[in-house]
């Protein structure tokens, strides 16, 4: 017999000592989190934990910050909060979800149910199960889930054919509204990032996103627990983050003076409501009392933008006089004025006066090498436009 | 004067007539029709009427035909005989009956997808159908790449892109591969040696998935005129090929005109430059108002032959923006431009890389001009095929430069007319790239136990990348277990061996070129006078592990030569004959090279002037090698001293080096080849010609079947040069080996005995 025929020979008598299908390491995380096994031949962990969330707004109103994606409020109670732990970060057929935890909201606790798979090939039945779960709600709610988890999880499906029915529901990314408002307050818009920043959390000995996939292949090939916990845990604290996250971005048009908003979450928030149509005028308002010191230039300028829009161009007019010495926005706003002038109160001379002031400190920026030239074209067209029409009207 | 004239006139130049080494006229050919296949659909042979199109040549009739049978085909045609027609008809037959129809087009190129786009379209519009056609590659904007994958009926990429942008993620492409009918394989001849290997891979991805899915398509493929084309297509696609190659399109006279610079050195056996002699064979053409494209074989070569060409436009009674070059590295809408101005006549003389050799469309030209053998003669027919489409008669002048490839086929032209001798190779189980494409594949689907990715070897191979912990094993299954994502990491190009890239310091750090790597450690190790575009520059330090040289320009009296230390040591013996004088062994070797030092080489006078030592880790790699073994006794008995049969043996392995890709597809750095006298595994003179990629790419292996024949072309080639001594042309130049080498060479292949008729 030839070594390698003994050695299969060998590996078969070790096999049948019995290899249990519930290995020892899921015994002991079973232990450690109280939770449950499932199916018997292709053993899944289940786990389930709650806690109490009393102060809540179960009506969510997120008209503004979904861009009036979600135009009526949504009920918290209908909303299935999800976040995948995978083996790998770039996505493909080849990342396996091995932990596919879901939370959700119900009577002043946030509930979660979290299924760890042990191991490849454990999917077809927990599968099969959850999908009728889903139906129970009517919203799915992630944190960058529209690219990333939901089709992890769609191609996780499809490969055991089945279809993922979480894909027929409306689906709130909460990554967007958030970077609509944070983009340009924090250095990343991650969750820990937020919890720390906005929630007033700080995970201890979290785990970094980076090194999970890695934690899962060693506690696949070693069954040591100690950052396999860790990822479960991180997972944990993920859902429910994103449940008071969505209620953090709740707050900020329909909540108490006291949430306070940072300079470049309302220049952020002012440039978005200035593209929505209608024009939510009253919301400038709302976002005035809760910053302080002098509003900024950037937040001035995109509201005066909102003003015009909204058919109240000299109130904009105002802003504008006002912004006109700021370099940042001082050609655009001068090229407002001289529209404003121009085209609604017909003051030709007045305009041309501004157009002519605008294109001489263009002309000394240019002697530095400051060169906007479809912008100085377009100033020079309306010179000569405007010579014109102040000439004919003398 | 028209092209007739043209020829008339060429005829009684005598200076003109005495370089040719061969005129060859082809006859026109009469085009050979078969009516319209009973189930083709009533609309589309409506439409085809419409377009002028009365009735199909005869080998679009019999791939549709055999297409309907359920049969994959292969369809041998040269340029411009209606092939895409051929391709195009089974799929939108299918489609006017079942609207979901999905079918993949692979192309070589980005820019011939672009171009057959183009036609797939014009059909469509023609048709009325509501099919989506698009073009997927890495120019694709994100928010179109939705719309491909869900309701693209044919979708236009490349092997590339399936590779990476596909496959991987085919989830999201459900639709097309559960609704996936046709898989058409353009110019399936560009897929051999490496490439070959990666896209024979490929499509066992590529059939696993819909297997998965539930579809089987069938493949319908194109190829150039080669040797072996239904061989070929068979191991790309992993299926039994049905060959089509009865061309029923008509062609008109062809004149093929051999032609070879005049001798300006006799002993160094050098010819006039390519270059020179194109630039005086267009002042003669350029007259006639023909209409001319050049191809040249390099990028380089491209840019050369422009600048002088336009600097000459004057003269040849052109505007500058007349003369174009075409090749790699121009923006596809500069690129769309030139085309244009092909096609309409604005532009009379293009000078273009083989990009051109390939079907994108630019209308017919009168004249082909070959600066230089391109390397195969499936390629110089392709180039050819550009002069004068259908009904008219179209001229073609090689020019040969000085390399033996050249000039052998300058003094055999009957081989270069005969039966095309080349055959495209792929080794559909070179281990590396086996190894790299079931990585990829245990990603896209895990691997059931039983299953087979390549016959036999499967079940070893996921073992080991099980034990390897890159694949893990449960549920009798091997699962991907790693956070990369394997195709990133394998490009289809080329083997899994890296290129050191050439950095000019002086023009900030600009990348002049690249190099592999074991040409890198010969030419750009640190010190190294290295001569690029026929300028010296320094190399000041090579970067090992960063690969990078970096270099900057001096002027040089001398340059610099490596002196390299290789060494075989054979693993295996597969094959072996003993074939009366000599024997041959097909082996599995290890071969080390590693540059020890280098010799500083006075230009003009050729003295050395100093040495130098380099130090860099040797190089391993392991490949199959054709061992030719030469008993001692037989070199013996016919007289010859050990220092002799050292001097013979290494000119005889110059010209089998050089001659190897007439036999064999292949390009000339694709093969090493390495003499020894005292071989400590043969213990007798041996040559070794093994095949320059990591786990061989079967180049070798076929050689191994025609040996002989490469041989007596050795004998043939180097009794029949012109020169005394040797020359580049033969066996080397002159000044790396002894003033009797040829003698030696020849006698060493003389006394083999050979049998074989080239």
């Amino acid at each position: 017999m030839d070594i390698s025929r003994k050695l299969a020979y060998y590996r078969k008598g070790d096999q049948k000592t019995g290899e249990k299908v519930v290995s020892s390491p899921l015994a002991a995380l079973r232990d450690h989190f109280g939770a449950t096994i499932l199916y018997e031949e292709h053993p899944v962990l289940c786990l389930e934990r709650d806690e109490a969330e009393e102060q809540v707004d179960v009506r969510v109103d997120l008209n503004i910050l979904s861009r009036r994606e979600f135009p009526t409020p949504v009920n918290l109670s209908e909303c299935l909060f999800f976040d995948l732990e995978t083996s790998g970060l770039i996505g493909g057929s080849g990342v396996y979800a091995f932990l596919i935890g879901f939370a959700w909201w119900h009577k002043g606790r946030i509930h979660t149910r979290r299924y760890f798979l042990p191991d490849y090939g454990r999917e077809p039945r927990l599968f099969t199960e959850l999908n009728p779960w889903f139906t129970s709600f009517n919203y799915i709610v992630s944190y960058n889930g529209k690219s990333f988890d939901l089709p992890v999880l769609n191609s996780r499906f499809l490969m055991n054919r089945q279809n993922l029915h979480l894909l027929n529901m409306p689906h709130i990314d909460l990554v967007h509204p958030v970077r609509r408002v944070w983009q340009n307050s924090f250095p990343s818009c991650d969750l820990q990032t937020l919890e720390r920043e906005l929630l007033g959390f700080h995970r201890s000995n979290d785990i970094p996103g980076a090194f999970i996939p890695q934690v899962y292949f060693d506690f696949l090939e070693t069954g040591r627990l100690h950052d396999i916990v860790r990822v479960i845990e991180h997972n944990y604290y993920d859902l429910v983050s994103m449940v008071r996250l969505m209620q953090k971005l709740h707050t900020i048009f329909n909540g108490e003076e006291g949430s306070a908003l940072d300079h470049p979450a309302i220049c952020r928030l002012s440039r978005l409501l200035s593209g929505l149509s209608p024009v939510p005028l009253n919301s400038f308002d709302i976002l005035e009392k809760k910053t302080s010191g002098p509003l900024p230039a950037d937040y001035l300028f995109w509201k005066s933008m909102a003003l015009k829009r909204a058919g109240r161009a000299d109130q904009a007019l105002l802003l504008w006089r006002e912004l006109q010495n700021h370099p940042r926005h001082a050609f655009a706003v001068m090229e407002e004025i001289a529209k404003y002038l121009e085209h609604r109160l017909k003051k030709y001379k007045e305009a041309l006066q501004v157009v002519e002031r605008a294109l001489h400190i263009m002309d000394i920026q240019r002697e530095f090498g400051y060169n906007n030239t479809p912008l100085y074209r377009a100033f020079e067209r309306r010179r000569k436009r405007l010579s014109g029409k102040s000439k004919a009207k003398n | 004067m028209n092209l007739d004239q043209l020829l008339d006139y060429l005829a009684n130049d005598n200076d003109f007539r005495q370089r040719l080494s061969k005129w060859v006229t082809l006859p026109p050919k009469e085009p050979r029709y078969a009516p319209f296949p009973g189930d083709l659909h009533p609309a589309i042979v409506a439409s085809l009427r419409k377009k002028g199109i009365r009735q199909l040549f005869t080998h679009q009739a019999s791939a549709f035909e055999a297409v309907s049978r359920g049969e994959n085909v292969v369809v041998v045609t040269p340029t411009a005989s209606g092939k895409t027609l051929a391709y195009n008809l089974p799929v939108f037959n299918q489609l006017m009956n079942d609207p979901e129809t999905r079918a993949l087009y692979l192309f070589p190129t980005k820019a011939l997808s672009q171009d057959q786009l183009k036609e797939i379209e014009d059909l469509n519009g023609k048709l009325r159908l509501r099919t989506k056609a698009y073009t997927f590659d890495g120019d694709t904007p994100a928010d179109i790449r939705r719309t491909i994958r869900t309701a693209g009926n044919l979708v236009v990429t490349n092997p590339d892109m399936l590779h990476q942008g596909i496959l991987p993620h085919h989830t999201l492409w459900i639709k097309l591969f559960e609704n996936l009918k046709y898989v058409i394989i353009d110019e399936v001849h560009m897929y051999r040696g490496v490439f070959g290997s990666h896209v024979a891979n490929l499509m066992t991805r590529l059939k696993r998935l819909c297997a998965f899915y539930g579809s089987s398509p069938q493949f319908i493929l194109s190829s150039a005129t080669i040797d072996n084309p239904g061989e070929l297509a068979e191991t790309i696609t992993g299926e039994q090929v049905r060959l089509i190659d009865d061309n029923g399109a008509p062609s008109g006279e062809k004149h093929f005109l051999m032609y070879n610079p005049p001798v300006v050195n006799a002993e160094l056996g050098l010819r006039r430059g390519v270059v020179n002699e194109v630039k005086t064979i267009c002042r003669k053409i350029v007259p006639t108002g023909a209409q001319i494209i050049i191809f040249a074989r390099s990028r380089m070569r491209v840019e050369l032959l422009v600048t002088y060409l336009q600097d000459i436009a004057a003269e040849l009674g052109l505007g500058r923006e007349q003369i174009r070059g075409y090749r790699g590295g121009f923006l596809p809408r500069e690129r769309r431009e030139i085309e244009q101005g092909i096609k309409k006549g604005a532009i009379r003389l293009v000078v273009s890389t083989n990009a051109l050799e390939l079907g994108i469309d630019i209308g017919q030209l009168d004249v082909a001009i070959l600066a230089g053998y391109p390397g195969s003669i499936a390629s110089a027919w392709q180039q050819s095929g550009r002069a004068g489409r259908r009904n008219k008669t179209s001229l073609t002048i090689m020019v040969a430069s000085s390399a033996p490839l050249d000039q052998y086929l300058m003094e055999k032209p009957a081989f270069f007319f005969g039966k095309n001798p080349e055959t495209a190779f792929v080794d559909r189980e070179n281990l590396p790239i086996v190894m790299s494409h079931l990585k990829c594949a245990a990603f896209e689907l895990p691997f059931r136990e039983d299953e087979q990715f390549i016959p036999h070897a499967t079940a070893h191979l996921l073992d080991f990348l099980a034990s390897e912990r890159i694949l893990r094993k449960a549920e009798g299954h091997y699962y991907w277990m790693s956070d990369i994502y394997p195709a990133d990491e394998v490009g289809l190009r080329n083997s899994t061996q890296e290129n050191v890239v050439i950095v000019d310091t002086t023009r900030q750090n600009k990348v002049i070129g690249e190099m592999d790597m074991f040409g890198a450690q010969e030419m750009l190790h640190s010190e190294a006078v290295y001569i690029h575009n026929g300028l010296p520059y320094y190399v000041d330090k090579l970067e090992w592990e960063e690969l990078k040289a970096y270099v900057h320009r001096i002027d040089a009296d001398h340059y610099t030569d490596a002196i390299t230390k290789v060494d075989i040591k054979v693993l295996d013996v597969t094959e072996e004959k003993n074939q009366g004088r000599y024997a041959k062994l097909l082996t599995e070797v290890a071969v080390t090279r590693a540059v020890t030092g280098y010799k500083k080489i006075k230009f003009k006078t050729h003295e050395n002037i100093g040495f130098g030592r380099v130090y860099l880790p040797e190089l391993e790699m392991q490949t199959t090698a054709l061992m030719l073994r030469f008993p001692m006794e037989m070199l013996k008995e016919n007289g010859f001293k050990e220092s002799e049969t050292g001097e013979g043996l290494k000119s005889i392995a110059y010209a089998l080096r050089h001659l190897a890709p007439l036999f064999i597809i292949c390009d000339i750095s694709d093969i090493a080849i390495f003499s020894v006298v005292r071989d400590p595994f043969a213990r007798e003179p041996v040559i070794y010609i093994y095949d320059k990629y990591q786990g061989g790419i079967g180049l070798s292996k076929k050689l191994y079947a025609r040996e002989e024949l490469l041989l007596a072309a050795a004998l043939e080639h180097i009794s029949s040069c012109p020169c005394k001594q040797g020359c580049p042309a033969c066996i080397g130049p002159s000044l790396e080996h002894g003033d009797d080498a040829k003698a030696l060479a020849l006698k060493i292949l003389n006394s083999l005995e050979l049998k074989a008729q080239v």
